[in-house]
């Protein structure tokens, strides 16, 4: 497993919302409301502030009822479906993002393709799996906080799912956070889990998104402020793996002083890496 | 608009046929999602009578009240559907067609065995939720018509062979014989494979695509209803443009994963205008540059052989009833013909052995047009003054008259304000062929107290539908040939000529 990249270390954390970085944004909306892309299209930047495309194929797993189609919804700015069922087999669905590498200081846009599949296909079918895990470059695991069960399952998951695939990232995302009044999963649990597993966790609230005047479409801009720890972190981690495969930093290293305390969550990710030391 | 004031409610019921145990229960109302439930006694009593009947070896089929349409379908005694409907328009024949392809859109998602082994009802439940959207979908206003007409419903791109072409040799490489392009719903252009889809499934297909949530790929386990409902086939979708999709039912290959956005590309990026044309094509249906008469507001076509068919309402013209008023009132009208004048199974009388004039293969399209000419014909446009009306055109087989023989025309008048109800006025001019016609000048028209008479056709093979609305009308022609045609007055004839000329195009197009 490689070191984890402190979180800020790769991706300019609040690029976003700087004015180069809005005028990135605009390229994935479309009168404040999320482009969708065909698999045919791509956003397209004006000529000279032009940037290169790292596509990654990421597969979200976690037990059913978690929320796992709700948080690609979530993430792509369509709608949340109101009535929960068993997603039907695989549905894939592309986010793009633009993001400043600190490095370098270029700009990339990423193609995240999340996979995702419902539990109850997955058992009863043999082909998804191996599809969803075929090339595939991240893990996420999803739990629910209002749900002990399926926090409890991860370690399952994580060897079950990911136990074959020892490069690709792997991520821990709690869902339902705006529930904490009712959680399952108590913060020493979470410390717990982090110590033993040395993987970055984000939580997620599972809140409408905002809507646009009209009171009926979802707020694209405002959709993609809330969910931007998310793909900068997945970017980040997504992009220094991609480093790490290619010799360009150093390569696997355990380092059990390094890695505690090294998750990321939305508020660390925005106070960038002063939670580090 | 008196839109609103027509709203009636759609409740459907689905319950296990053994213990009576409600599945699931979806309605509308006024054409939009409705939650209200029907209280669990109605529920239970509508199931009991169903029950009840049955045990006395009596199959309680449909049942009407003073404003609502109850039909009772029971499927491999094991599925109970039932529907109520208060909405204007909805005999027995539609609600009927209704259960089953919900059955179908049941057996498409979750499979027969499911249906027909219930081990476990709340798993059942559980699995059937994945079908509400294509449910409820069925229960609401559409844009498609397949769900009535049992066809596919198209739409004619300008640049078909091209997409054709692209679309052969993508399924090709992926090793599918059953691919197809779908614009929100409606085939584009499809594989011979995809055209051999049996029904349901052939509209149910096209039909899930337009109603799921965007994706940009899926790989769907789906059984068909009539080709396979017991094993599984995997439903491939991939979004080429947001709106368009390109599906693919296979076996256990290829994987997802080999459908990658190279491929796709390599086949698709050179015909990247004609597949966002398409697009811009999906209301109307039909290429901009196609003549299409300003007075025809809708148009429906049917290929009833190859079971195709095409459905607009927007044609460019802005005047008159709202889109949503004009597909609801072509559908009323499609119902109302095939319910009351060409019921399903009914021989038309020249349907007998050895009185055919000719072969059904030799049928063309026909097309109806009213003309507002004001004050000529025999009585025509003083039963219909200051009305609405509302003229279709069915053009059936060929009598015993031989090839002149047209088709009938039904003339309906619609209320002051434009919109529903429906009143047929038992109206019905039949033709007797061209010559006839014109021997009297002008068609004629029966008076209202009049019953309607069965019209001696059916729609077998190939039938357009088109409607004209606020038209005062005092005549009205048909004609089975455009050289019959010629011979008309050319004043006149002209509208018919691009009307006839559309739907053989039209024709050529599908």
């Amino acid at each position: 497993m490689a070191r984890l990249p402190a979180p800020g270390s790769v991706i300019v954390p609040d690029w976003h919302e700087s004015t180069e970085g809005k005028e990135h944004l605009s390229c994935i909306l479309r009168k404040n409301r999320r482009r969708v892309f065909g698999l045919l299209e791509r956003p397209v930047l004006p000529p000279q502030v032009a940037a290169d495309t790292a596509s990654y194929k990421i597969f979200v797993s976690g037990k059913s009822g978690v929320g796992k189609t709700a948080l690609v919804a979530k993430l792509a700015g369509l709608e949340v479906p109101v009535i929960h069922h068993e997603t039907v087999g695989i549905q894939t669905t592309v986010v793009y993002w633009p993001a400043k590498l600190q490095a370098s200081e270029r700009v990339v846009i990423f193609r995240f393709e999340f996979w995702d599949c419902g539990e109850a296909a997955l058992k009863k079918f043999d082909h998804i799996l191996p599809a969803c895990k075929e090339k595939t470059d991240a893990f996420l695991f999803l739990f629910s906080f209002t749900d002990r069960a399926s926090f409890e399952d991860l370690p399952a998951q994580l060897s079950r799912i990911a136990g074959d695939a020892p490069n690709a990232v792997k991520m821990v995302i709690g869902s339902k956070f705006d529930q904490y009044m009712h959680t399952d999963v108590p913060e020493r649990d979470l410390t717990a889990f982090r110590q033993a597993w040395e993987l970055p966790l984000l939580r997620v609230k599972s809140v409408p998104g905002r809507r646009l005047a009209d009171g009926r479409t979802l707020d694209g801009r405002a959709g993609l402020l809330d969910v931007a720890h998310i793909l900068n972190g997945l970017g980040e981690h997504l992009w220094h793996q991609d480093q790490v495969a290619a010799g360009l930093i150093p390569g696997p290293r355990r380092s059990p002083q390094m890695a505690v305390g090294q998750a990321l969550d939305g508020a660390s990710d925005r106070r960038g890496s002063q939670e580090q030391d | 608009m008196a839109e609103e004031s027509t709203e009636g409610a759609v409740h459907l019921l689905c319950l296990t046929t053994s213990s009576g145990v409600p599945l699931f229960c979806r309605s509308s109302r006024g054409g939009a999602p409705s939650r209200q439930q029907l209280p669990f006694s109605i529920i239970g009593s509508l199931n009991g009578v169903h029950m009840f009947g049955a045990n006395m070896d009596v199959t309680l089929r449909s049942a009407r009240t003073k404003d609502t349409a109850v039909v009772w379908k029971t499927f491999h005694d094991s599925i109970s559907l039932i529907v109520l409907s208060s909405e204007q328009g909805s005999p027995e024949l539609r609600l009927e067609r209704l259960l089953e392809l919900v059955f179908g859109a049941m057996v498409l998602l979750v499979g027969l065995e499911e249906l027909t082994q219930i081990r476990n009802v709340e798993r059942l439940k559980k699995d059937l939720r994945a079908t509400y959207g294509l449910i409820d979908s069925l229960l609401l206003d559409s844009e498609l018509m397949g769900d009535l007409t049992q066809c596919v419903d198209c739409i004619a791109p300008p640049d078909g062979p091209l997409l054709q072409e692209a679309l052969a040799g993508i399924a090709e490489e992926m090793g599918s014989v059953f691919a197809s392009l779908v614009a929100r719903g409606r085939v584009v252009a499809a594989t011979q494979g995809w055209w051999r889809l049996g029904a349901p499934e052939s509209v149910l297909l096209p039909w899930l695509v337009g109603t799921l949530p965007v994706q940009a790929a899926r790989d769907y386990p789906v059984y068909l209803p009539h080709g396979s409902p017991t094993v599984p086939h995997r439903l491939l979708t991939l979004m080429l443009l947001p709106g368009l999709d390109l599906c693919m039912l296979c076996g256990p290959q290829p994987p997802l994963s080999q459908v990658e956005p190279q491929v796709l590309e390599r086949w698709w990026q050179p015909v990247l205008e004609p597949l966002r044309a398409c697009l811009a094509l999906v209301p109307r249906g039909l290429p901009a540059g196609f003549p299409v008469h300003p007075d025809i507001l809708g148009l429906l076509l049917l290929h009833l052989e190859q079971r195709r068919g095409l459905f607009t309402v927007e044609l460019g013209g802005v005047e008159g009833p709202s889109p949503r008023s004009r597909r609801r009132l072509l559908r009323s009208f499609y119902v109302l013909v095939t319910s009351s004048y060409f019921p399903p199974g009914q021989q038309a009388p020249w349907e007998g052995e050895g009185s055919l004039g000719g072969p059904r293969s030799q049928l063309i399209p026909f097309l109806f047009r009213g003309r507002i000419t004001g004050g000529e014909g025999r009585g025509a446009g003083r039963s219909c003054r200051g009305c609405q009306s509302l003229l279709c055109g069915v053009r059936g087989g060929r009598g015993p008259g031989g090839p002149g023989r047209p088709g009938a025309l039904l003339p309906f008048e619609l209320g002051e304000d434009g919109g529903l109800p429906l009143r047929e006025r038992g109206h019905l001019l039949q033709h007797r062929g061209l010559g006839a016609e014109r021997a009297s000048g002008q068609a004629g028209c029966r008076g209202p107290g009049s019953p309607p008479r069965r019209a001696a056709i059916s729609l077998t093979r190939t039938s357009v539908l088109a409607m004209e609305l606020r038209v005062r009308y005092s005549t009205a022609r048909c004609c089975s040939s455009t050289s019959a045609l010629r011979s008309w007055e050319p004043a006149r004839s002209t509208a018919w000529m691009v009307a006839l000329v559309s739907g053989n195009r039209l024709m050529n197009l599908m």
